[in-house]
């Protein structure tokens, strides 16, 4: 059995996320000795094939196409891919090029694709188990594709730490230039990078509120608690389908994944949405005023009490920045 | 004028306090049902483009009967009219099903340019029915839309907004595009909205009214994924939790720990 990879490449580089995906494919062709291809999609494809030496893959296929990711036209590329291979396992990482890419994967083939996998185990001959929080992420599903192949799972960011290289390996590369000049019909006019300062992945301290923060005044001190620790202020997605907070600071699994030293965690009830954007913290402080909140479950300290007595407070005592 | 179609979902109103911790239930009771957030703002996208430019905007759902009061909603709104596919042979379906079902639904009402998604439901969280849509339509399309920057008689050109950069990109007609809620603010139906346009009615599509009326393409039957448990998350128990009641207390506590982790960080 096949289980084939999406590596994203972007501007010369195979993303991390994309290296998270094939260490759970590894992971998964270990028990049946089923073999893992990739597939490489962009512009001056053949120098990714250097950065594949010592990847756990028997073969991987190169298509040089613009670099512009656009879905219809990467889909097209991966979907012939697909025929060609015909495996039973697509594996994606989910960013927002795998999701797009994915969506019309799965409809171009008429096969199911599950987005936000938090695991994927193999059971029996090539039935790929897929494990994702449903219901506005409160509780988790366990779903199937029952006869389709292939089944295709786009995995939460983060899943797994990045496949570890061996010098043994060396993959066998097949490159096609046969989309060299296709082009989508999607034009790009401008690029710009965004500012590093944007991205909420980026801090080691990270003060987070909830639907409990009830008034936007708190939601300014919180963001000063956050200033003072060195740190950012991110939120649930509970706040930001408020409109109190922009989605680039949505921590979760339709936000973004975050790895810290320390998390406070403000008037969230921490839920399977939210936590599984919180890859790793350290030490997790909670402020919730209700007591079954299930955030405290997570946490090393917490304050069970009203958030408006205790922020003005906190600000008072604590120091500046160095 | 250019013909758009915005796809709506209606959702329960979850919140975070959605599940009961002990006992994993979902708290449903007097939940709401409302139109999914992002839909919202697809939906207004449309309306502006219908003030500024002249556009033909109509409305397709999927869901139960009573979503009828959705579509009707975004009726009131400003949408020139909506179509309700609903028919229990369309329950159960997964992504690809459900764009299958959206796909001909339109495809019975006509023909259109544009057609707007929101980027995600608050349900379902799957990001996938507008890029599948989009496919079986045979159009291109972009997801995580953030701004509209050009509207002209054969194309759109619209800011898309990934992790680390953002694209300005023009798609030509006909395109669908899934939006990001801060595209734009969702007007409010008013009373007198309510009154000038209470007279728009809804038509409800069901299987017999579809040019593919095979229900083995459609709902549960014409899904290739199924849900075979459903279960509560098991929480991480393992941390001795030091919990306080008394703020002055917690605000000390939280000093000290906050200062002993900076400590321990590297460089700040």
């Amino acid at each position: 059995m096949v289980i084939l990879v999406y590596l994203e490449y972007r501007r010369g580089n195979i993303a991390g996320s994309s290296l998270q995906v094939l260490a759970k494919a590894y992971e998964l062709s270990r028990e049946g000795r089923h073999e893992v291809c990739a597939a490489v999609i962009g512009r001056n494809v053949q120098q990714a094939a250097s950065q594949l030496t010592g990847l756990p893959i028997t073969k991987a296929y190169l298509y040089e196409a613009d670099d512009l990711f656009s879905a219809d036209l990467y889909s097209e590329i991966f979907t012939r891919c697909i025929a060609k291979l015909s495996p039973s396992v697509v594996l994606i990482g989910g960013t927002k090029e795998g999701k797009s890419l994915s969506s019309r994967t799965a409809a171009m083939l008429k096969t199911g694709v599950t987005v936000d996998c938090t695991d994927v185990q193999l059971r029996g001959q090539d039935e790929l188990v897929q494990i994702r929080p449903a219901y506005g992420g409160n509780v988790i599903a366990q779903i199937v594709t029952e006869k389709q192949r292939p089944q295709i799972a786009v995995l939460a960011d983060s899943i797994m730490p990045p496949v570890k290289r061996s010098s043994m390996l060396s993959p066998e590369t097949v490159l096609s230039r046969e989309y060299a000049s296709a082009a989508s019909t999607v034009k790009l006019i401008e690029r710009r990078e965004l500012p590093e300062e944007k991205r909420i992945s980026s801090y080691d301290v990270i003060v987070a509120a909830g639907q409990g923060v009830k008034r936007k005044e708190d939601l300014v001190m919180l963001e000063a608690l956050a200033r003072k620790l060195g740190g950012g202020l991110g939120a649930t997605r509970g706040l930001v389908e408020r409109g109190w907070m922009p989605h680039a600071r949505q921590i979760g699994l339709s936000g973004h994944s975050i790895r810290v030293k320390l998390l406070i965690a403000c008037g969230l009830s921490g839920t399977v949405q939210f936590m599984a954007g919180v890859r790793r913290a350290d030490c997790v402080i909670a402020v919730n005023s209700d007591e079954s909140a299930g955030i405290f479950q997570w946490a090393d300290y917490g304050f069970c009490g009203d958030l408006q007595v205790l922020l003005p407070m906190l600000l008072e005592k604590m120091e500046d920045p160095a | 004028m250019i013909r758009i179609a915005v796809c709506i979902k209606q959702v329960p109103a979850y919140d975070e306090g959605g599940m009961n911790p002990s006992t994993g239930n979902l708290n449903r009771s007097g939940l709401e049902s409302v139109i999914n957030t992002y839909d919202l703002s697809a939906l207004e996208t449309a309306l502006q483009m219908k003030d500024s430019h002249g556009a033909e905007v109509d409305v397709f759902s999927m869901g139960t009967a009573d979503a009828e009061k959705s579509v009707s909603s975004a009726c009131i709104m400003g949408a020139d009219a909506g179509y309700l596919l609903t028919d229990s042979r369309f329950s159960g379906a997964d992504v690809t099903a459900t764009a299958y079902t959206l796909m001909q639904g339109m495809q019975a009402v006509g023909s259109y340019d544009l057609i707007l998604c929101g980027s995600r439901t608050t349900d379902g969280d799957t990001s996938q029915v507008s890029g599948a849509l989009a496919a079986l339509m045979g159009m291109a399309h972009l997801n995580w839309v953030t701004r509209i920057a050009d509207v002209a008689e054969n194309c759109i050109t619209a800011v898309q907004t990934l992790e680390y950069e953002e694209l300005k990109l023009q798609i030509p007609f006909p395109a669908l595009i899934s939006v990001e809620r801060e595209i734009a603010v969702p007007r409010m139906p008013t009373l007198r909205m309510r009154l000038q346009r209470k007279s728009i009615p809804v038509h409800l599509l069901t299987l017999d009214d579809l040019e593919d009326t095979n229900e083995q393409h459609y709902g549960v039957k014409g899904s290739s994924t199924r849900v075979e448990r459903i279960f509560s998350p098991e929480r991480s128990d393992g941390h001795p939790l030091n919990l306080t009641y008394d703020a002055e207390t917690a605000a000390d506590d939280i000093c000290r720990l906050t200062a002993a982790v900076r400590g321990r960080l590297p460089s700040w």
